[in-house]
């Protein structure tokens, strides 16, 4: 994860270590570590001693920078480091009993009893945000750039139904969504090491679940803006929030009244959390409102855009 | 002159018209800072972390409460028993437990906290060595002193973001103004029928750029004020170089912005390229995850992307973070750069008729 950086032969120390705290306050470095002079006889003299009560200081010197991410990382390193290099100091010399060190163990609660890589725990959700996209910007995109260039107005001269273009839009739209799900999938899992697995009927149930979802939101928005800008517009509106207050990619307790109405209401909430707790990264059982809420955004997208979706240019 | 002042007020009603340009440059940075400042403010780091403990045998603990007093940072709740610990840490009152029996230390973690449980393992990580070391009668004899460099004090993740959104909302604007406002003039030959008028094309290249500069300026101005009056997060600002770092990202974006104007004819495909390359480098950029956690190559790949040093200069204008002067200016000149090498390039597509 970092680069060690060690002083040139005949740099002089003053030198570097001035141009190295520079750096790590810039935050092209993370951390620099300092060890004193005569720090070997110091640690020696104190590994001897009986108790804490040594004048002798034999403490390294780590600069760092406490604004930076980086350097927090380095010093949770650096702390790690000296733990392991005391202990082995200390067995080496006979005084620590590794036959008498306290084991430690982990557990996981709300699990089933694995610890969830960051990386499983995000794939669900970022394909659940392709589906999402997808549906918002692609399907409203390509039904009112239609209309506003008359397209969609001269397949109605032609033997084509409406049936039939919806139809064939469909599942398009749904092949679109297979294939972006393929290649996340297999970015996730070549890419960054996601070990995490669809091919269970629940977790593809609601895959498709979601994706026939997004696919109604679309037609929903299509059906409500005047022109394709105004799809756009509204689509940008909805995308953030309803992204973010979904849990895709955060957790999303302890958030204001106002905006748990919206985590409320949003079908990615249900979906996420349905597509986790399927996958087995996150805690719970699969209720009815993981279906029924997203069902119930199916029918009220559809019946709205049945009513108003109109297919030719305002005059 | 009279052109470009007539060419500057329709600019500006064409913005106040365009919805989506609206959305992208007020209201986008304003739902982020909202929404990130309500999601990531109690996120942080293991400072003052809550510590649920449980002892059965409560006469053996003695050592280990010496230890976590001596750690300091964090807070401990008693639990009476192991069922009571487990289910605060899965409704959250606490951050991670402790169960000591005598025998050994059990950690316990709630899974679904992905992305604070490597503070909180790391933590334990002390607490588990402190504890052997104590246990067996022994003291630290290898101690660390940390010195903080920065003249700035932390200020917490969140106080970063909030630059890194105002870079990304003026990449947005400064992409789509371009990509989509002038792709769509193209598209609907209103530039065809200005070529033919004594408008000189850098007129209405200036007038986009003024109308933009402004508009940018004012959204960042009202994202810090939100940040700072609703989110209560302080910034210093150096307003001469924010002024400046402001202008010089906006038209250095913009030009990024005619290079998607000179491959995609349509607007609808360019703002969609627009958008897929702002998300791509809000993501790799560092604006909401710290670059460090990234693999390696993702972290090579973040130091290729121009947002990456907005969000850093950003950062540095608004007092979040330092950074060399030379570094500062160097990307400041580099944004101008960008600008006066690729604006000519828009200025040559407006006058080109298109053929089509």
């Amino acid at each position: 994860m970092f680069a060690i950086s060690s002083p040139a032969s005949g740099e002089a120390l003053e030198d570097f270590l001035a141009s190295e705290k520079k750096a790590t306050r810039f935050g092209d470095r993370a951390a620099v570590i300092v060890i004193p002079e005569g720090f070997n006889q110091c640690l020696l003299h104190r590994m001897m001693e009986d108790g804490p009560s040594s004048s002798a200081n034999c403490s390294l010197a780590i600069y760092v920078n406490e604004g930076s991410a980086a350097s927090g990382m380095a010093t949770s390193i650096i702390d790690q480091i000296l733990a392991g290099v005391e202990r082995d100091l200390l067995t080496r010399m006979g005084r620590f009993q590794e036959q008498k060190a306290i084991p430690t163990e982990t557990l996981w609660v709300g699990s089933s009893g694995t610890e969830v890589r960051y990386v499983d725990f995000l794939l669900p959700g970022i394909v659940l945000m392709g589906f999402f996209v997808n549906g918002l910007f692609g399907v409203p995109g390509s039904i009112l750039f239609a209309r506003d260039k008359r397209v969609l107005r001269r397949y109605w001269v032609t033997p084509l139904t409406v049936t039939h273009y919806l139809a064939g839009f469909s599942v398009g739209h749904l092949m679109l969504c297979l294939v972006q799900f393929a290649i996340l999938l297999l970015l996730g899992r070549f890419a960054f090491g996601a070990t995490v697995t669809f091919c269970q009927p629940m977790s593809i149930f609601l895959l498709l679940l979601a994706a026939i979802t997004f696919l109604a939101f679309g037609f929903f928005v299509a059906s409500v803006a005047k022109t394709a800008n105004t799809g756009m517009a509204i689509g940008n509106i909805l995308n953030m929030p309803m992204m973010f207050l979904g849990g895709l990619f955060f957790p999303v307790a302890g958030l204001p009244l106002v905006l748990r109405a919206i985590v409320y209401v949003n079908p990615l909430t249900y979906l996420a959390k349905g597509l986790r707790v399927s996958l087995g990264t996150e805690a719970g059982t699969l209720s009815v409102s993981m279906i029924a809420v997203p069902l119930a955004w199916i029918a009220v997208c559809v019946a709205v855009a049945s009513w108003r979706l109109s297919w030719d240019v305002e005059r | 002159m009279r052109s470009f002042r007539a060419l500057l007020y329709a600019e500006c009603v064409i913005f106040a018209r365009d919805k989506a340009a609206l959305t992208f440059t007020f209201l986008f940075p304003l739902i982020f800072v909202l929404l990130f400042g309500f999601l990531m403010g109690g996120m942080g780091g293991a400072e003052g972390a809550r510590l649920g403990l449980y002892m059965p045998d409560g006469d053996r603990g003695e050592v280990l409460e010496e230890v976590l007093t001596g750690i300091g940072s964090i807070s401990v709740t008693h639990y009476s028993d192991q069922f009571a610990l487990q289910h605060a840490l899965e409704e959250k009152k606490i951050d991670f437990g402790l169960v000591w029996d005598g025998e050994k230390l059990m950690f316990h973690y709630n899974s679904t906290r992905v992305q604070e449980n490597y503070a909180f393992q790391q933590l334990a990580t002390g607490i588990a060595a402190q504890f052997n070391l104590s246990h067996q009668g022994l003291f630290q004899i290898l101690t660390a002193e940390k010195i903080h460099v920065g003249t700035r004090a932390s200020t917490g993740w969140f106080s970063s973001v909030v630059p890194g959104i105002m870079a990304f909302s003026i990449l947005s604007a400064g992409l789509f103004a371009v990509s989509g406002h002038i792709t769509a003039m193209k598209e609907r030959r209103l530039l065809d029928q200005m070529i033919v008028t004594p408008m000189r094309p850098i007129m209405l290249l200036s007038a986009v750029i003024c109308v933009r500069l402004v508009i940018v300026y004012i959204s960042t101005l009202i994202t810090l004020l939100v940040a700072a009056v609703v989110l209560k997060l302080g910034f210093t600002v150096s307003w001469l170089r924010y002024t400046v770092f402001v202008t010089s990202s906006t038209v250095g974006v913009m030009g990024l912005g005619s290079l998607i104007a000179l491959v995609v004819r349509r607007p609808s495909s360019a703002s969609h390229i627009a958008n897929v390359v702002s998300m791509l480098m809000m993501f790799l950029a560092g604006i909401y995850f710290p670059v460090e956690i990234m693999p390696s190559y993702l972290r090579a790949l973040s130091k290729a992307l121009p947002l990456t040093y907005m969000a850093d200069a950003m950062r540095y204008v608004t007092g979040v973070t330092e950074m060399a002067e030379a570094r500062f200016w160097g990307i400041t000149i580099a944004m101008l750069v960008l600008a006066a090498v690729l604006l000519p390039l828009l200025g040559r597509y407006i006058v080109k008729p298109d053929r089509g």
